[in-house]
């Protein structure tokens, strides 16, 4: 049932220091530990049990981690910053507009006051069959995901095979970081390291991101972007609340490239460029993206949406997008 | 957008009247806005022990064996039930008692209560849950209608003794059909498809009960039918009714959801009395998607006749309902998928047949517009295919169909008054209909549809000769006003409902009149909030109860004026009644008429009672005190009972009502042809509900029922996969947000109903009904679609264009 | 259980709490502060919102160990005694209660909104309600609350200078 009926710690340490020895110190005891920023979807994971930690630790005190700061020609993002002060903040409005754009449409405006960039990138693969109450999954016999032998979305599955689970990715503010070519800043028990957000994400929705246990993501490094613009489609039913059926990022660069980012289809965010002297014309680039970017593949899952729907809207969301930067530089 | 206060009235002749008719807001506003209005889980009872239910992860399976022993030996553990532990089966229908409170020997859907803990700590009641063991065989389920009605051995009632699952079938047919047919220009047939909906009240289901050292509980239970759920629960736990005190406290929502009695109201009394302890349960919000109980998922075919000439010759509907596990109010809505299509428009030849089918699913129920939403939506698109084949305006071809005033359907329904005509034609004038209708460009389009539902249903469920509601109105030294009915506010605000009947009649300003409602104990027998029967219904009660005491205030103001009191007969019916079949409609005694006048030659106001007709008065609270002199208190009831009502014939009874409300929805939308999302820019409702009461809460239900039809439209639906409910939750069951719903505009629909309170008839379901295929018709006229299931999801509109693109291109 | 200590409609509170309990549970359970309501209890319904340092977030989606130091108004600390704020007040004139399960957290997100800009467009007044599930009304007659009080508050503002 949803109460946090099982027990655990809760700690909140308020150094990257203090963090390393507790990190350190569950690992010793084999203590399950987990992090929570925002908290916003890890405490629907711990009340519908798909997670059952034995302590939580807590981010929310690294106070550090809260800021935007313009270094050079970067933005360093906190991955504490919450969802609304990154859409309010003046960096972003000015250098990175449709990322802000993109974080204000996550959930809820009370969600996004509490919510975390960080948490946004890292959040946790969804399926129908798992982010369920755990009498819904007592229904199913238990999938991959719940230490079971079945997925429920492709059924030819085994245990043995490269993918297991086919969750899927559902971060919105994800797809128009990866296009910027964005860095991440680790730090955890081994110490410091830096990474490519695309290395971030792995193609299972059992294991979906690339960080070791006890590693926590500091910060987001975005090169500014020279001469190029984007902007995120989101495909959802109503204009509240929902993950992702679909969304689209574009980012068109002064010379005429296109890139494009796909989430909420697959186990991880689908990434397409179109290089604009390899075509004849504009048109042509954007049909071969589209066609590249539609056999993309989509999970056998239903978000409200058929399969189907969301594949044959991933080229209408492409050309939006598109639509959408030509006036914006007309304006 | 303007942001003013009109007067309020939205164009409604004010007759004079100083509270009625007038915007009010609910008088618990204030208590609500403050965050000071207790719902049941706002309650606090003395160190309640934590209830907690193990639901079956089973749709369809033999219980075995339940092992409770490791869960009882927890310590904080202080009680476990299971279904030994209830003998007698229940079900808001006398004649469908099919539910145990908990699953005896087979469960029958996913989320049946399999067993029940009741612990000291909410966390203990959740481990000792884990202890239980059930062991289960599972068991082939069945689940859909059409693998329902095929034969098997292993029904899931066998009590019925029937060889396959069905619940309930029903065949009706009046006039000639084929003589129907024969007479339509173009006769119409499509098949119609519909998800299953979830009424989405935001509180959850709760209950609480306290009890006292003599074993008389005191039930407080978020629930619209305090006297049902009294009533159903002695049978349960078999104690006498007057040991059980049922109280609704502040209820944050129903639309039918909440208008059975439920298990976990049974579970949390049993336990009680077992345990000597107060007790409480809270669900969470999966278990209300689990529990259910919302419109039943439907297949129907409809074939439809109408001529240039006659309007509708024929309908002929063949219905599948999808009713899960249990009962319900099943019965019920088999026979509205088919007799409430007796309006808004003349039906001269009809037939219906419907089936309810038992399936492995959660049960289906009652949900606001009853079993009339879905067959509505396939007569009024098919309706409007009828007029597109014949070149023919389906809004002005509407208005030449609507029933005339103080007439019979073919099934015999008396229809008292109608205001659709002047609704609908003005709804044309105001929404710039004929410039509009098939003129505007691709994409962009226009419909009209109308509906017509019932003002309280005028038979009672549990057959008995009781009034349907009945109010006790007192007046104490202090002249303060207190009306005590059983009706129960589920937001709706039937509680300022009856505190303007009393004020009105009384002379009193609304602050004047207390409202004790919902208690078992303190309030006479109201059936409930279901039905849409609280205005008509305890709404006459109170203001009966209003107008006896009146009487008795007029007698003692004569007495200190020293005048002789006014002669009071019982009114004759007024001229313009309706007599059914050429007799009058039998009233019970002490019914104090249709619409009894209280214009006595006195007037109420600031604080006085004044003769008119000797200019002179004497103050309020001396008149009270006159009153109160020979019996020390001060005491009035009122009741209400339907008039005899309805035909000879089998079912004649299914949807009597003393009055019938008809709407009129015009609603403009934007389809997106490239993903196939529908827009609702606007939409313009005109709902007769009689005389309007408060303008203010009658509005509060036109916009509620089309936020609420919208979602049906749109995007609502179950997801079940082999019974298993898959979107049990706000974020996978999809609610239209602020965004999508779409300016309103309400247009006057006037009547003044003969036997209703001051004129008024129902304004909270039958407005949803037309929401739902208005939008279909107006995407028919945006691109030229017909959509024929719902929800009308994008990936659906995309599909038909596609196919109507094929069409055209084999042409 | 750990100690908890914070400020609730201007009362400083230390309590003991497991880290299991939600914000929302300590709330209604351990101070009896119920105008704030549980709807879903998993961040999808809105009726859980109360302001936390100054902005609305949902209380059923953080554990009451995260409000350490934190300045919290619920419902019941929105008036300022008898005083109705203007938002309570337009809910009522408009009709904007219904059941009124969702009307506290429609309060506080109006309070808010209107803290920051008293002069919202409309789609400024519908996101802010958008998450909120409000089941009775159709939201209009919230929406148009909402710019009722907005325009009672800049009333007020001209007053006031």
């Amino acid at each position: 049932m949803t109460a946090l009926d099982k027990e655990f710690d809760f700690a909140r340490p308020k150094t990257i220091e203090q963090l390393c020895n507790l990190v350190r110190e569950c690992q010793h005891e084999d203590r399950h530990f987990i992090f929570s920023a925002g908290a916003t979807d890890i405490m629907p994971h711990l009340k519908s049990e798909i997670l059952s930690p034995d302590i939580v630790i807590s981010l929310t005190a690294l106070h550090a981690l809260n800021t935007i700061e313009k270094r050079g020609n970067h933005i360093i993002i906190g991955t504490l910053t919450s969802l609304s002060d990154l859409s309010k903040n003046n960096h972003i409005q000015q250098h990175l507009p449709a990322l802000g754009g993109a974080a204000h449409k996550v959930a809820s405006p009370q969600i996004r006051n509490r919510a975390t960039i960080g948490g946004n990138i890292m959040v946790e693969n969804r399926c129908i069959y798992i982010n369920q109450s755990r009498l819904n999954r007592q229904s199913h016999s238990p999938c991959f995901k719940a230490d079971g032998n079945i997925c429920h979305l492709v059924k030819s599955i085994k245990r043995g095979d490269d993918i297991l689970c086919q969750a899927r990715f559902v971060s919105d503010t994800a797809p128009l970081l990866l296009l910027q070519g964005s860095t991440l800043d680790i730090i955890g028990p081994a110490g410091p390291r830096e990474i490519k957000l695309a290395d971030l994400y792995l193609n299972d929705g059992m294991e979906s991101k690339s960080l070791m246990r006890g590693e926590i993501i500091t910060h987001i490094k975005v090169k500014i972007p020279e001469n190029s613009a984007s902007h995120y489609e989101k495909l959802t039913i109503r204009n509240a609340l929902d993950f992702p059926a679909l969304g689209v990022a574009v980012l068109r660069r002064g010379n005429g490239d296109i890139s494009v980012a796909l989430t909420g289809l697959n186990t991880r965010p689908g990434v397409f460029h179109a290089t604009r002297e390899n075509y004849e014309t504009f048109d042509d680039m954007i049909v071969d993206i589209c066609q590249k970017a539609s056999d993309f593949t989509v999970t056998y899952q239903q978000d409200f949406f058929p399969r189907g729907y969301r594949k044959n809207m991933i080229p209408v969301f492409i050309r939006r997008g598109i639509n959408k930067i030509l006036e914006g530089a007309k304006s | 957008m303007d942001h003013k206060m009109t007067d309020g009235t939205n164009g409604y002749p004010g007759k004079g009247y100083k509270v009625i008719g007038k915007p009010v807001p609910l008088i618990d506003s204030r208590a609500k806005v403050m965050g000071q209005a207790l719902y049941t889980d706002d309650i606090r009872l003395h160190n309640p022990l934590i209830i907690k239910i193990l639901r079956s992860p089973c749709a369809s399976a033999n219980i075995l064996s339940v092992d409770s022993s490791a869960a009882l030996a927890l310590s904080g553990v202080k009680g476990v039930l299971t279904g030994a532990d209830f003998k007698n089966s229940f079900g808001v229908l006398s004649i469908s008692k099919d539910e145990p409170a908990i699953a005896r020997d087979r469960v029958r859907y996913m989320g049946e209560p399999v067993a029940a803990v009741a612990a000291e700590t909410s966390e203990i009641a959740a481990r000792a849950l884990r202890l239980i063991k059930v062991d289960y065989e599972i068991t082939d389920g069945v689940f859909n209608s059409k693998e329902a009605l095929k034969p098997t051995d292993q029904p899931l009632h066998p009590e019925l003794n029937k060889k396959n699952n069905l619940h309930k079938e029903i065949l009706q047919e009046f006039g000639d059909l084929d003589q129907g047919f024969a007479d339509a220009d173009v006769v119409v047939k499509k098949r119609f498809r519909f998800a299953s909906i979830n009424h989405g009240f935001t509180e959850p289901h709760a209950t609480q009960v306290s009890i006292d050292n003599n074993g008389n509980i005191t039930v407080y239970s978020a629930t619209q039918v305090p006297h049902y759920l009294h009533m159903a629960m002695a049978e349960v736990l078999e104690i006498p009714e007057h040991n059980i005190r049922v109280i609704k406290p502040h209820l944050g929502g129903g639309f039918g959801g909440k208008s059975d009695p439920f298990p976990h109201e049974m579970i949390a009394a049993k336990f009680a009395l077992d345990s000597g302890r107060n007790v409480k349960i809270k669900f969470d919000r999966e278990e209300v998607f689990f529990s259910h109980h919302g419109r039943h998922q439907t297949d129907l075919t409809m074939t439809l006749g109408y001529s240039r000439e006659k309007g509708i010759t024929a309908i002929d509907l063949d219905t599948l309902i999808d009713g899960g596990a249990y009962g319900s109010f099943g019965i019920v809505t088999t026979y509205y998928n088919g007799v409430l299509l007796q309006g808004p428009y003349k039906l001269p030849n009809f037939r219906f047949h419907v089936q309810r089918l038992y399936t492995n699913k959660p049960m289906c129920g009652a949900m606001r517009g009853h079993g009339g939403v879905n067959p509505r939506f396939a007569s009024e698109v098919l309706l409007d295919m009828a007029c597109a084949e014949l070149g023919l305006d389906p809004a002005e071809s509407r208005l030449n169909m609507i029933h005339k005033e103080n007439t019979l359907t073919t099934n015999e329904f008396r229809v008292t008054s109608v205001g659709l005509h002047n609704g609908l034609t003005e709804s044309i004038k105001r929404t710039r209909w004929k410039e509009k209708h098939g003129k505007l460009p691709f994409g962009k389009g226009i419909g009209v549809a109308c509906g017509f539902f019932i003002s309280g249903s005028a038979l009672p469920i549990h057959w008995n000769k009781l009034p349907a509601s009945t109010v006790r109105m007192t007046i104490d030294y202090d002249g303060g006003v207190t009306v005590y009915s059983g009706a129960a506010d589920i937001g709706q605000g039937s509680d300022t409902m009856l505190a303007q009947m009393a004020a009105e009649v009384l002379g009193q300003p609304l602050e004047n009149i207390k409202i004790i409602s919902a208690d078992t104990r303190t309030t006479p027998v109201d059936l409930g909030s279901y039905s849409s029967r609280v205005t008509f219904m305890a709404g006459n009660a109170s203001r009966n109860a209003a107008i006896r005491m009146r009487r008795i205030l007029i007698e003692a103001a004569c007495e200190l004026l020293e005048m002789i009191p006014p002669k009071y007969d019982r009114p004759d019916a007024p001229d313009n009644f309706f007599r059914q079949g050429g007799r009058k409609p039998d009233f019970e005694q002490g019914f104090l008429g249709p619409n009894p006048d209280y214009t006595d030659g006195f007037i109420i106001e600031d604080g006085l009672i004044r003769s008119k007709q000797h200019n002179a008065s004497v103050t309020y609270l001396d008149a009270v005190a006159k009153a109160l002199e020979f019996g020390g208190i001060l005491q009035t009831s009122g009741t209400y009972r339907a008039p005899k009502l309805g035909g000879k014939f089998k079912g004649a009874g299914a949807g009597l009502s003393p009055s019938y409300s008809f709407t009129a929805f015009i609603v403009e939308v934007t389809v997106d042809p490239e993903t196939g999302f529908i827009k609702v820019d606007k939409a313009t409702c005109a709902h007769d509900c009689g005389f309007p009461l408060n303008p203010l809460t009658v509005r509060g239900q036109i916009e509620g029922c089309i936020h609420m039809g919208l979602g049906q439209a749109l995007m609502e639906e179950m997801v079940y996969d082999n019974g298993a409910t898959q979107n049990p939750s706000f974020l996978d069951y999809k609610i239209p947000s602020a965004f999508e719903q779409p300016e309103v505009d309400i247009v006057p629909a006037y009547s003044d109903d003969s036997e209703g309170p001051f004129g008024a008839k129902e304004a909270g379901e039958g407005i949803l009904a037309p929401v739902i295929p208005a939008i279909a018709n107006a995407v028919y006229d945006a691109v030229g679609i017909r959509l024929t299931q719902l929800p009308m999801r994008p990936d659906r509109v995309l599909a038909a264009l596609a196919k109507a693109k094929d069409k055209e291109a084999a042409k | 259980m750990k100690l908890l200590n914070l400020t609730i409609n201007g009362r400083d509170i230390t309590k003991a709490v497991s880290p299991g309990m939600t914000l929302l549970d300590f709330l209604r359970d351990e101070l009896n502060l119920t105008g704030t309501k549980n709807g879903c209890d998993k961040g999808a319904c809105g009726c859980c919102s109360v302001m936390i340092d100054g902005k609305p977030m949902l209380s059923c989606l953080m554990p009451a160990l995260e409000a350490e130091g934190a300045v919290i108004t619920t419902i019941e600390g929105i008036a300022k005694g008898n005083n109705l704020h203007p938002v309570q007040e337009a809910m009522i004139e408009m009709g904007a209660i219904q059941c009124g399960f969702c009307t506290p957290a429609m309060v506080i997100n109006g309070v808010h909104m209107l803290a920051e800009n008293n002069n919202p467009g409309n789609d400024e007044v519908k996101e802010c309600i958008s998450a909120t599930v409000c089941r009775c009304t159709g939201y209009n007659s919230i929406e148009k609350a909402m710019h009722l009080a907005a325009s009672k508050m800049r009333e007020a503002a001209r007053d006031g200078s």
